[in-house]
């Protein structure tokens, strides 16, 4: 089978796992115990009109009605109506309001340990047991190891007294005068000033929500690096008489990065989870926090057309991985007989 | 097979290729300094082909790679010389001795498995060493790796350039990588163990490759191995190690008929062919001493049957075995075998001695 029937087998298996995980999404959310229409009428809810709100949300329908009617909506892409939280507004619009700010913080968070865990990585893979080396090894152990709700707990009680704590260093003042916490302001953000303080606000969240994915990328970076440094085919590029900068561009570079593509990607899914607590302490009205409050204030459709962005998103995760492999690796979807 | 009067010629007429002397190579632990290379000499002509034989741990590999300059820390060279067409390599930086690596001395390696990149086409490292030492391009390069891979043996060559090394068999990944070799033009080829992973069969096909190349390339072949049965198959002189030091060298037919240091005997012993059916096959007893020590005594002599008290005392070095055969030396206290034993010993004592002091100079 060659690399890219392997991926389009792929690519047609990704439908019935979208199908599977909508399904379930459906029956945790719509047959569970939460009952949105205490939730909408609150200490006033009477039998008479919990019935009454119940017949107004379509709730009486039987379950196989409701569940075919959900799949076709969520496939084509009519997410419904808000009932709880804005009521005037359908699930489409109360997301795209929510959504760009978790969107800029979660590419932060994705590029700044792309940026930094991977290079320090590779210097620490191709100088293996140099001062460097121990120094970035460590730094990476200890990051690693920070809890993300205490890292964050921490890094806002450190940013809001900063001169305390940093030399007299304002980090409320640097660049542009910006609060500590809170949402960041999402207008205009393809002007390059709005975009810097936007994201001033949401790179504290992003250190904390990649600070993981950091170290992990720093740790399996150092192994990758060392390991394909020490390869036979880089010693038979070096017996070649290939330059260093070829041997370790051409030859280290993309074997080092095949075990790197899963750790990528699979933090970037770790992301969605982290961002529910992260939002919260750093009070960034994000996805996850519009996520965490529909589910707790039984706005049921809002939920489950989150539930099925998620979805999406994880599965559209995992086919970039496959492509990533694809592209990488031309082993992949190789069987040998 | 081998052909003594043209190689006197050559080598009285004009340079050697390759003159390794006294070769030292240590690796520096905390523990311990290994001498894996420890006072290696020997010659590759051009059309030579030369075998370095040796168990596990001899120093064969650290030797070769002392060679390309591909020794890596806490390993370095601290002694003797490597004069490769006159000049010597030893003491250059690692960019001067980039120049000699691949388009100079070419290395094949023992596991043509993980030898290729897996992520690049057999073309793509073909053609990588051609842009680099011939200077070949575009459909130029194209054309001659789709020649160097019909040299080696691999047909179809044109739809293989575009195959990747997983999709080639053992002996065909062992035949690319010599094209990859052979794509530097190198004078000297060095040959790691390049059978050792392979089938027999296949073996046999490798050997008649490389004997070929090394006639019509007019190549220098180094062949390191520890497969007695190869030796006898490629090599023109050979060259027998222990613990990092050279122990015997004669030319092929030479060495098979008359074994003089007790541990090729042991060695060829050791081969099953060699052996009659229902007799127990010889082994020599112990294993390779690590050499974590100056010489100062035989390194064999505790595995040796025919070792005496002076083995213990005097370190032997290379001697002509008797006057007959010049282009026979052992290192053994044993020889030359013309003179009593005790005037032998003496020889060795003065010899080394001597060697000690030029060293330390």
């Amino acid at each position: 089978m060659s690399r890219w029937s392997y991926f389009a087998k792929r690519l047609v298996l990704s439908i019935p796992v979208i199908l599977f995980g909508t399904t379930i999404t459906f029956f945790v959310i719509y047959a569970g115990p939460i009952d949105p229409a205490y939730a909408i009428l609150g200490s006033q809810a009477t039998p008479d009109k919990v019935a009454d709100i119940h017949r107004q949300l379509g709730m009486n329908q039987p379950m196989w009605e409701m569940y075919f009617d959900y799949i076709v909506d969520m496939f084509t892409f009519n997410l419904g109506n808000s009932w709880v939280i804005r009521p005037d507004l359908t699930a489409y619009e109360v997301i795209m309001d929510f959504a760009p700010r978790t969107v800029l913080m979660g590419a932060w968070a994705v590029i700044l340990p792309l940026f930094v865990g991977i290079p320090l990585g590779f210097y620490a893979g191709l100088n293996p047991n140099t001062l460097g080396d121990y120094t970035a090894s460590f730094g990476g152990i200890i990051w690693r190891a920070m809890p993300n709700f205490w890292l964050a707990v921490l890094l806002l009680l450190v940013l809001s007294r900063s001169e305390e704590f940093l030399f007299g260093f304002s980090w409320e003042s640097f660049i542009y005068s910006t609060p500590v916490a809170g949402a960041p302001d999402m207008e205009n953000i393809w002007n390059f000033e709005n975009f810097l303080r936007a994201s001033k606000v949401v790179i504290p969240g992003a250190m904390v929500l990649g600070s993981a994915s950091m170290g992990n990328e720093m740790r399996i970076g150092r192994t990758a690096f060392l390991e394909a440094r020490n390869s036979n085919y880089v010693e038979m590029a070096r017996a070649k008489g290939l330059p260093g900068r070829s041997i370790v561009w051409k030859h280290i570079f993309r074997n080092a990065l095949i075990p790197l593509v899963p750790v990528i990607t699979a933090e970037a899914g770790v992301l969605v989870g982290g961002s529910v607590l992260v939002e919260t302490v750093f009070g960034i009205n994000g996805i996850g926090w519009l996520f965490f409050t529909a589910m707790t204030s039984g706005d049921l459709p809002l939920a489950a057309a989150l539930m099925f962005l998620f979805i999406l998103l994880l599965v559209g995760l995992n086919i970039l991985q496959d492509f990533l492999y694809t592209i990488i690796d031309p082993r992949v979807g190789f069987e040998s007989n | 097979m081998s052909q003594p009067e043209y190689a006197d010629d050559q080598r009285t007429g004009q340079q050697v290729l390759l003159e390794v002397d006294n070769l030292q190579t240590a690796f520096f632990t905390d523990k311990e300094t290994i001498r894996a290379v420890d006072g290696v000499s020997f010659a590759i002509d051009r059309g030579e082909s030369v075998g370095i034989v040796g168990e596990s741990g001899s120093g064969k590999s650290v030797t070769a790679r002392s060679i390309m300059g591909l020794v890596e820390t806490p390993g370095r060279i601290v002694g003797g010389s490597i004069r490769y067409k006159g000049e010597d390599l030893v003491g250059k930086s690692d960019e001067q001795w980039r120049q000699y690596r691949g388009g100079e001395i070419a290395m094949v390696f023992q596991d043509p498995l993980s030898s290729l990149n897996p992520v690049y086409t057999i073309g793509n490292q073909i053609k990588e060493s051609l842009r680099l030492h011939q200077g070949m391009r575009g459909r130029e390069a194209t054309q001659e790796a789709i020649n160097l891979l019909e040299d080696v043996g691999i047909p179809d060559a044109p739809r293989r350039l575009k195959e990747y090394p997983h999709q080639f068999s053992g002996g065909m990944r062992q035949r690319a990588v010599i094209a990859v070799a052979l794509a530097c033009d190198p004078d000297l080829l060095i040959c790691d163990e390049p059978t050792t992973a392979l089938d027999v069969t296949i073996q046999a096909q490798i050997l008649e490759l490389l004997e070929n190349l090394k006639t019509e390339r007019d190549l220098g072949i180094m062949f390191i191995t520890h497969d007695m049965g190869v030796i006898a198959e490629i090599s023109d002189r050979v060259n027998v190690m222990y613990a990092g030091e050279m122990v015997e060298s004669a030319p092929v037919e030479e060495l098979f008929a008359n074994p003089k240091h007790p541990y090729t005997e042991g060695l060829l012993e050791s081969i099953p062919s060699r052996n009659e059916r229902g007799t127990d096959l010889a082994t020599i007893e112990g294993e390779v001493p690590t050499p974590n020590e100056p010489a100062t005594y035989c390194r064999f002599a505790p595995r040796c049957p025919k070792a005496f008290d002076d083995c213990e005392q005097v370190h032997p070095v290379q001697v002509d075995v008797d006057e007959q055969t010049p282009d026979h030396q052992a290192a053994c206290l044993l020889y030359p075998e013309d003179v009593p034993q005790n005037e032998a010993v003496k020889l060795h004592q003065s010899r080394d001695e001597q060697a000690g002091s030029e060293v330390s100079e």
